[in-house]
């Protein structure tokens, strides 16, 4: 469902102070941060060239 | 802003480069030359080799034959180089292919040749490729590595060296590589040690005559604190000539995985002996043929091939000097189109063990006259010698290069010039 224009004037309401742009509440960080480690699969190879030269 | 001087402003690790891809992501640290393969955790179910095997926007690293000239004219040479070719790439087309290297992301290039370091421009180049965020591995016999030469890779981030040495001892080494390459390569680890150079790479391609010798390589190595490296012996360039008398016998073979399976990540081996992972646990690496998929050849003309094993008119892409240059040539030419479908596994789709082999590799079927979709003709459960055996009497296709020196015939007419 897309927002109405008046919404979408609500959520782009100016910050009250800019402490609240730069430094969000930590909890919601770990929030985030774990939600992309859940969604990645990481796997490391070690390449070496890939058949490369003699 | 270049992806340096972005990563710079947001204060990220300069030495770990980040490219986007379809599937998420590639993440290369030059310091460790490990590669991180990010993928969103829903699409994981999928082989990451079956990710792979469909290409990328660019690739990981690719070989990039500066030139076809050599001072030395080694048995195996995979490019049959010895001449330079003169239609060479000049310096400033060579700096124009690093430009668009930068700008796709290629994390690092594999110089070769030839014996690259004869290009008058090689040391410029090197220091351009590095300067534009595309690290360097380059590929050298040693003659040119002098003590001024070791001091200056060792004091160049981002470089590394490969000095080639096929015998642990002279004897052995220069039945393949000529008289005096054992003790030219030698002393450039000499050079390069004493340069304080550690982790450079002693490249051994593994032969019937050296096998017996990994532990010799890799003591030599050690005594340098260099780290060994072992490639496969492909019927590639003038190796097609001697891979018959040369490629390790099915015991060798075995002998050669169980080596390896032992020594684990401290030698390397360019990922190219994929094919034995039919012996059981696989080795480390991708374990895949990457060719046209994840790497690609440049040889000193610009033609762009699927791998530097196969310089064959069959697997030429393209050439960096046509329009679009080298991008267009990875990202549209019908040739790497094709490869990156999936491929047929053809006789090999009944066996148990193709997921561990995926059939080998594509140049040592090409070059010994077996079809692609088939067995390897080092197949570990003997397939393809049997295949070999079966090949009949058609021919066996040639590489489509030979700047091989012309042999001077000790007298006018010790030879029919209608013969040459």
């Amino acid at each position: 469902m897309s927002a109405t224009p008046e919404q979408l004037d609500q959520t782009a309401a100016e910050p009250e102070s800019d402490e609240e742009v730069t430094a969000p509440p930590a909890d919601e960080e770990l929030v985030v941060e774990d939600l992309l480690v859940e969604d990645l699969l990481v796997e490391d190879v070690s390449i070496d060239g890939m058949c490369g030269v003699y | 802003m270049t992806s340096a001087e972005l990563k710079r402003a947001a204060g990220l690790d300069p030495e770990v480069e980040l490219r986007p891809e379809r599937f998420g992501g590639l993440a290369y640290h030059f310091g460790t030359r490990r590669l991180s393969i990010v993928r969103r955790r829903g699409d994981g179910s999928r082989a990451l080799t079956d990710e792979l095997e469909t290409g990328l926007d660019a690739p990981i690293c690719l070989t990039w034959e500066l030139t076809y000239a050599c001072n030395l004219a080694c048995v195996h040479c995979l490019s049959s180089s010895g001449r330079r070719d003169p239609r060479e790439l000049s310096t400033a087309e060579c700096m124009g292919v690093i430009d668009e290297l930068e700008r796709m992301q290629v994390f690092y290039v594999n110089i070769g040749g030839g014996e690259p370091t004869v290009r008058r421009d090689f040391w410029e180049l090197l220091d351009y490729a590095v300067a534009h965020h595309v690290g360097v591995k380059f590929s050298t016999n040693g003659s040119r590595i002098t003590p001024n030469a070791a001091a200056r890779i060792a004091g160049t981030d981002y470089v590394d060296v490969q000095i080639s040495l096929d015998g642990a001892t002279a004897e052995v080494n220069d039945r393949v590589r000529g008289p005096g390459s054992y003790a030219t390569a030698i002393r450039a680890m000499e050079n390069l040690a004493a340069a304080g150079f550690e982790g450079f790479k002693l490249s051994v391609v593994v032969t019937r005559e050296n096998v017996a010798q990994l532990d010799d390589f890799k003591r030599i190595a050690d005594r340098y604190s260099a780290q060994l490296r072992l490639t496969r012996l492909r019927p590639s360039g003038r190796g097609a000539d001697v891979w018959d008398e040369l490629h390790p016998t099915g015991a060798q073979q075995r002998e050669l995985y169980e080596w390896l399976l032992a020594h684990g990540e401290s030698v390397l081996t360019g990922d190219s002996f994929f094919h034995l992972g039919g012996y059981g646990e696989a080795l480390p690496g991708l374990n895949l043929c990457g060719a046209g998929r994840v790497v690609c050849l440049i040889d000193p003309i610009g033609d762009v091939y699927a791998c530097p094993f196969v310089i064959h008119d069959e697997f030429r892409a393209g050439n960096v000097r046509e329009p679009g240059g080298f991008a267009a040539v990875w990202r549209e030419s019908d040739l790497f189109t094709e490869l990156r479908e999936p491929q047929h596994a053809g006789a090999c789709s009944s066996c148990g063990l193709f997921d561990k082999c995926r059939g080998g590799c594509m140049a040592a079927k090409f070059f010994t006259g077996l079809p692609l979709a088939g067995p390897d003709p080092e197949c570990v459960l003997g397939h393809g010698e049997r295949a070999l055996a079966a090949r009949g009497a058609q021919p066996i296709p040639r590489p489509s290069v030979d700047m091989s020196k012309k042999r001077v015939p000790a007298r006018a007419c010790d030879e029919s010039p209608l013969d040459r």
